[in-house]
């Protein structure tokens, strides 16, 4: 610091407030916006009732636009239950804290008289569709759980013939999603057409011309990652969608092994980029078993890998069947629920496993693994009782926070 | 007169003056703006009316070693060793300061050190209460307790795990 004998100064040409101490951070809204951009969700819903300035910033879907969801900001998953007889029930299982309670228990955005339940889960929004309707009945919705705001698809022509619908949706590329279904031709039973729906530009369309498929193996509710969907298929050849070229690729998959006529997939599914396959055929114990995730060129899968259940099993013996049942070819009953991997550092990946009545977080990097949830069991449901011999599969979506419009 | 030419004035709202390197200062944009004004004039003070000493202080400081830095890590590294000295320089900073300095790096319109605030202040009360946010920023709530309420249930889930102010 100097002192100076200039009096002289030029002057500034961008005088615009007489004092700084008289004005203040929220009296600049460019500021303020600047501030609230680097806050995660969870903090922007908390201050929507800062006061009717903030939230009028908070929930301007120009503001929305500008926020991106952190990329690796699985923080919950969504366990789907399927034992209550008009709708899936579901359970909130935090992944970093126990204390926010659930969303939701059962999905009543929209007044769906069949009830709704979730199909996919996409960088923050969720695909759902009517859960007892017939074809015709069925309604599709994209919602945001976080905002609470959903949006009901216009209806699919011939909607008894579809085989399945996958979003698309890639806040980091643009703020408009996708929706690609796939359909049975009118005129022959192996081939197959692809539509899609955009919410940018509306209504269905086809893309491109139909292509063959063995349309009772491919499970063409697919699963989304690096711009395009991948359908994979136990038997015949597993394909991949680029959903901005609309083109149709095959990918490469694992080989069978002898003695197998298909695949025995356990779990396949996408995390911050990367696509991972877990397949089994290690009966009757289903252990060890290998974590794949695809390469970035799509010429193959690596093992990443490789997990033995055994130590889980003595923790849980209620996972181990007392005989084993010749026709179900498992010894442990668990199914693999996700595959997530953390931000905090890049090789901080674990397994989401349900197990009777429970799920156990098992990271792959060290082998360790604690309980994570017991499953609850409300009204109708009696899932305390859940044991080896009466497991029944549910399902898990990943929560990512996100102000995305739907 | 290489030494004067490469040099200027800073004149903080009190009239304190700052004698900074030409290589800092041109970060400010406002700065860079008033001298090309001002071209072909012999003074090189450039009044920075509204900002307070104790902020210039800060920016110049943050500015001069993020041009030091640059200058020694040119091969490489310079974004980490950024890193460590934003983290050092914002510890010890006060909170209520944040938001002074904030205003003041908005005026003088400095990009790298303007980010480094607004994060700094979301971090500071990312976690905290609606009412320490109120008062924070000393705004009035005007929504009536209802309003607040209905708000509030939308997004119950969001209002836990709140820290100690």
């Amino acid at each position: 610091m100097i002192s100076t004998k200039r009096p002289k100064a030029c002057s500034s040409p961008h005088q615009t407030s007489p004092s700084l101490s008289v004005a203040t951070v929220v009296n600049n809204d460019d500021l303020l916006v600047q501030i609230l951009l680097h806050l995660p969700v969870k903090s922007l819903l908390k201050f929507k009732c800062v006061s009717k300035h903030w939230l009028s910033i908070i929930t301007n879907p120009q503001f929305s636009r500008r926020h991106y969801p952190v990329i690796n900001s699985v923080c919950a998953l969504f366990v789907q239950k399927f034992s209550h007889p008009r709708q899936p029930e579901f359970d909130f299982v935090d992944l970093h804290s126990n204390s926010s309670g659930a969303p939701f228990r059962f999905l009543t955005f929209s007044k769906d008289p069949s009830g709704i339940k979730i199909t996919q889960s996409c960088n923050g929004l969720l695909l759902c569709s009517s859960y007892r309707a017939n074809s015709y009945k069925t309604w599709y919705y994209v919602y945001n759980p976080t905002t609470k705001q959903f949006s009901a698809l216009p209806r699919l022509r011939k909607a008894s013939r579809v085989l399945g619908l996958t979003l698309a949706f890639d806040p980091w590329k643009s703020p408009d999603y996708k929706v690609v279904s796939v359909r049975k031709c009118d005129t022959s039973r192996h081939r197959c057409l692809i539509d899609i729906y955009s919410s940018r530009s509306g209504p269905w369309r086809v893309s491109g011309n139909p292509f063959t498929a063995a349309t009772g193996n491919v499970k063409f509710n697919g699963v989304y990652s690096n711009g395009a969907i991948h359908w994979i298929s136990d038997y015949g050849p597993s394909l991949y969608f680029d959903v901005d070229k609309e083109q149709l690729n095959q990918m490469p998959m694992p080989p069978i092994p002898d003695g197998w006529d298909r695949r025995r997939v356990m779990y396949f599914g996408e995390c911050r980029g990367h696509l991972h396959l877990i397949e089994n055929y290690s009966p009757p114990r289903d252990t060890p078993f290998d974590v794949c995730e695809m390469k970035k060129d799509y010429s193959g899968w690596v093992v990443k890998y490789r997990v033995d259940l055994d130590g889980v099993a003595k923790s849980f013996p209620e996972m181990a069947r007392r005989y084993l049942d010749p026709f179900v070819l498992n010894y442990y009953s668990f199914q693999i629920l996700s595959v997530i991997e953390s931000g905090e550092s890049d090789d901080y990946t674990f397994l989401v496993l349900h197990v009777p009545g429970k799920l156990i977080r098992y990271n792959l990097t060290d082998d360790s693994f604690k309980r994570l949830h017991v499953i609850g069991h409300g009204g109708d449901t009696d899932m305390e009782d859940e044991n080896a011999e009466n497991f029944t599969l549910i399902e898990a979506y990943k929560y990512i926070e996100s102000l995305a419009l739907v | 007169m290489a030494s004067t030419d490469d040099k200027v004035i800073l004149k903080s709202s009190e009239g304190e003056c700052f004698e900074v390197d030409m290589a800092v200062a041109s970060h400010l944009q406002i700065v860079k703006s008033v001298l090309e004004d001002c071209e072909g004039s012999s003074d090189k003070v450039v009044s920075l009316f509204i900002v307070e000493a104790k902020y210039v202080a800060m920016i110049i400081e943050y500015y001069k070693n993020y041009v030091e830095l640059k200058e020694k890590h040119e091969e490489g590294g310079f974004e980490e060793k950024l890193k460590e000295f934003e983290k050092q320089f914002l510890e010890q900073i006060d909170k209520k300061e944040l938001k002074g300095l904030v205003m003041a790096v908005n005026y003088l319109n400095a990009p790298a050190l303007f980010d480094v605030v607004c994060t700094a202040i979301a971090k500071h009360i990312e976690n905290k209460s609606v009412e320490y946010v109120r008062e924070y920023f000393g705004i009035v709530n005007d929504f009536t307790a209802e309003e607040e309420a209905q708000i509030r249930e939308e997004h119950r889930w969001a209002y836990d795990g709140v820290n100690d102010d």
